[in-house]
């Protein structure tokens, strides 16, 4: 990612790329942007992310406003978010990309703007472990309240006696734990 | 005038489930009550969750696509046909044309499929039983269309990367084309059986009101959607695969309640078998599949398809890091984001209602959770 790169240098890259009024609209707000196949793309910053939604939502003349979904991923040290707008029930995605450091994952609600947010967001707070302040109601969603980690995170470590686990101490070899960490072994030695 | 004063009267936390029949699956409600009124729906969503995301991180291409099958188990031809076309945008790979047809029609007999289950159990929900058996009829003979195609009934594992597991068997379309010649007079019969049906319209008219302002927030789609009068379906708005050359129209209701998104899905199915008889009379012939390699690994980058599933819209994005395994596959998934809108349709509804009001949003809990 080029999440690194300095802002002010970026905003030439997006220049480039995005359609004049988005550049106007956007001024400031975005580190990088780019024609992707299906739409426009950009990156932005954890501070800018609701100005940047609410600039694509509030465009003039065909806004994006319609955000279909929210995906998190994990990209080693940093996590993402990806929000994926579209211009009113048409093919034209705008899809916006931040990125916020692994130790400290904090982002802000998106939920004034849209209530897709709210499960969106407490699905990867979940699964990611990212907090997103300001949330209505930040209780967990699909997993069960008293799950410890992150699974969607790719250094999760299985547990070896979780309740929600069925283990059945005869077969203790074919524990998930166990079983990925002879299975690697096995690839190094092959 | 002295009862009403000296009644005390208290709020009422019920859980309807996560166990409850109507509740199609697993699905918890936290309902408050004033009365027989609803005053807060919670829905409890989670205990059919399967990792369906995480599973992706451990299997190659080839082998998640069972798994695709399995989160929405009423679309199993949609699930599958999203995963390959998001697989395929990585890999730069076109199918060929007969085999874009066989996926429009296997696409569209699914969601016939899917739509006969949601009357089925939405007549059993509100106390029309027999319409149960009437369209569990006619999916057994759609059933049988897939199990001579692909081997199976309910989750087909048909659709392959680069296009299918086989060619149709010859007596295919003759079987289908029969399915067609009478269908119609089947949804006929439906009509009769609960759109006509009194106490089935009290129960549907005027019930679950859902604006099209809402719909634009919490990104509900497909029926749901278009019973609000909004003219959206993904095979229109955003085509793919041989549907700008097939011939049909979105049909919407502006009722805005339960009733509009059922007629919908009623009207729904007769444009599928417009598009099915359409893609009988133009099928191509020639190779169903191209040639894919053994160990598939896409160049690092990222992918998103969508198509309309019979609940909405169903995305499938991947995040690739050039090697054999999914570095992050998510499934946007319509029955969550509608089921999420749930608690505004209940907005002072009576407690009978939540039950036509869920069975008019059909969610599939596999879809919900993943």
């Amino acid at each position: 990612m080029s999440a690194d790169q300095p802002p002010e240098h970026d905003e030439d890259i997006s220049k480039e790329a995005l359609p004049p009024e988005l550049q106007q609209a956007l001024a400031g707000l975005i580190t990088a942007g780019a024609l992707g196949p299906e739409g426009v793309e950009m990156i932005t910053t954890p501070e800018h992310i609701i100005a940047t939604l609410t600039a694509l939502a509030r465009q003039i003349d065909q806004p994006y406003d319609m955000l279909t979904d929210m995906c998190g991923v994990d990209q080693g040290d940093e996590l993402q978010v990806v929000y994926r707008l579209y211009r009113r029930y048409s093919a034209e995605a705008a899809v916006v990309k931040v990125t916020v450091p692994r130790s400290a994952p904090r982002l802000p609600t998106a939920t004034g703007l849209w209530a897709l947010a709210n499960w969106a967001e407490r699905e990867i707070a979940d699964m990611f472990g990212t907090t997103f302040e300001g949330h209505p109601d930040p209780r967990p969603l699909l997993l069960p309240d008293d799950f410890a980690g992150s699974p969607l995170r790719k250094d999760y470590e299985y547990p070896k006696d979780h309740p929600y686990l069925c283990r059945d101490p005869a077969r203790e070899d074919l524990g998930l734990v166990s079983q990925s960490a002879s299975r690697s072994e096995a690839n190094q030695a092959g | 005038m002295t009862t009403e004063t000296r009644t005390r009267t208290e709020e009422l936390t019920i859980n309807m489930g996560p166990q409850h029949p109507s509740t199609h699956g697993v699905l918890r409600l936290v309902v408050t009550l004033d009365g027989e009124r609803v005053v807060q729906v919670i829905p409890d969503i989670g205990y059919l969750h399967s990792s369906m995301e995480k599973i992706a991180e451990r299997l190659t291409y080839q082998q998640y696509l069972p798994y695709a099958d399995r989160y929405d188990y009423l679309n199993a031809m949609g699930n599958e046909l999203a995963y390959v076309m998001a697989v395929e945008k990585l890999l730069g790979i076109e199918p060929t044309p007969r085999c874009q047809f066989i996926r429009v029609m296997m696409a569209e007999m699914n969601r016939i499929a899917s739509h006969l289950v949601y009357f089925a159990t939405l007549g059993n929900d509100v106390g029309a039983v027999s319409v149960f058996l009437y369209c569990f009829r006619e999916r057994e003979a759609i059933l049988d269309l897939f199990e001579a195609a692909s081997g199976q009934r309910l989750l087909y594992h048909y659709l392959r990367i680069g296009g299918l597991r086989n060619d149709l068997p010859d007596d295919f379309c003759a079987g289908l084309g029969h399915f067609l010649s009478y269908f119609p007079s089947r949804i006929d019969e439906y009509d009769k059986l609960l759109t006509k049906n009194r106490i089935f319209r009290s129960r549907m008219e005027g019930v679950g009101h859902f604006s099209a302002e809402d719909a634009l927030s919490y990104g509900v789609t497909g029926p749901c959607l278009r019973g609000c009068g909004t003219d959206y379906d993904i095979r229109r708005a955003d085509p793919y695969c041989v549907y700008p050359q097939l011939d049909f129209t979105v049909p919407t209701f502006e009722e805005c309640d339960a009733m509009a998104r059922h007629l919908v899905r009623q009207e729904e199915m007769r444009q599928s078998v417009r598009i099915l008889q359409q893609c009988l009379e133009m099928l191509p012939e020639g190779d169903v599949s191209v040639k894919v390699p053994r160990r598939i690994k896409p160049d690092p980058g990222e992918a998103y398809a969508r198509v309309e599933s019979p609940r909405g819209e169903l995305g499938c994005y991947i995040v690739s890091d050039g090697s054999e395994k999914p570095y992050r596959l998510h499934w946007r998934a319509p029955s969550f984001y509608n089921l999420q809108a749930y608690p505004v349709m209940c907005k002072d509804a009576w407690v009978a209602d939540l039950v036509a009001i869920l069975g008019s949003v059909d969610i599939v809990l596999g879809d919900v959770d993943r």
